[in-house]
């Protein structure tokens, strides 16, 4: 038996996953589609052929998409023209690639604090401040360590963001 | 009249415009509208209007609203804007004058 809601929304769910193609955009496509399934089977046609008719003269799902693809900005386009897939790899590689960065950032950060405190302990061994010297270089170390941590938070942000944007957040 | 296809692009959106200046409208109809205009000649692959008629809506020409079909279906209908009705204007002088063009240089009685 031929469902031709379940047929009509098999056919539109190969365009529901281009990110081209909005919501509002599919309902009026289906208002399109069931228009001339109306206007054929008015016409004697059976659901099945106005279906198959519908559908031919509303054109290829392909080609389709690439219509829709054509109102949207540079970046979306380009990354289009890439495998979605590939360019979201490129971008989460992009992202460990910074973590990494900033974490080899924040070693290095702690050594050099490290040795700024011995050597200011050798330096005022022995002179009256000489605690609080290094309690204060204590509390810049941290105080740097938390910027760093938060510039790794704010880089981790962006790249969610740019895969948000693109439509890449669904895996 | 088989129209190449970059006439047919750029004549879309005149029609589209010229429709929609005589009664708010929307995809399906305007489509039955331009087929009937050109008694079946001219066809468009009926997919294709949708993203046309959505860069006029971004440029301004045309809004759009939701209202329903006689069966109760969601429908997309578009109407016309005065931008949209200046271009229109402008857009058939320009046709208008391409024609008186071509006639003048070809001569009536060679057509």
């Amino acid at each position: 038996m031929f469902d031709l809601n379940e047929q009509v929304n098999q056919w539109f769910n190969t365009l529901k996953n281009a990110r081209a193609i909005d919501e509002q955009n599919i309902d009026e496509l289906k208002d399109h589609l069931f228009s001339e399934i109306e206007a054929q089977i008015a016409l004697g046609k059976s659901q099945e052929e106005a279906f198959f008719i519908a559908t031919a003269l509303l054109g290829d799902q392909q080609q389709l998409k690439q219509e829709f693809i054509k109102n949207k900005q540079k970046l979306f386009k380009l990354c289009q023209q890439q495998e979605d897939a590939s360019f979201d790899e490129l971008l989460l590689k992009q992202e460990e690639k910074q973590q990494k960065g900033l974490s080899k950032m924040l070693i290095g950060n702690a050594i050099i604090w490290a040795s700024a405190m011995i050597g200011t302990a050798l330096l005022v061994k022995g002179h009256d401040n000489s605690q609080s010297i290094t309690m204060l270089l204590v509390a810049l170390w941290f105080a740097s360590t938390y910027l760093f941590g938060d510039m790794k938070k704010v880089a981790k942000a962006e790249c969610q963001y740019f895969r948000k944007v693109l439509g890449f957040q669904k895996t | 009249m088989d129209l190449p296809k970059d006439m047919v692009a750029a004549s879309a959106t005149p029609l589209i415009l010229a429709i929609l200046n005589n009664a708010d409208s929307y995809g399906y109809d305007i489509i039955a509208q331009v087929k009937g205009l050109s008694d079946g000649e001219m066809q468009w692959a009926d997919g294709m209007l949708y993203p046309i008629m959505h860069r006029l809506e971004k440029k301004e020409l045309i809004t759009s609203y939701w209202g329903q079909s006689e069966t109760g279906r969601k429908r997309k209908y578009y109407q016309i804007t005065s931008i949209g009705q200046e271009s229109l204007i402008s857009l058939t002088n320009n046709w208008r004058k391409l024609n008186d063009m071509l006639q003048n240089l070809v001569g009536e009685n060679n057509v």
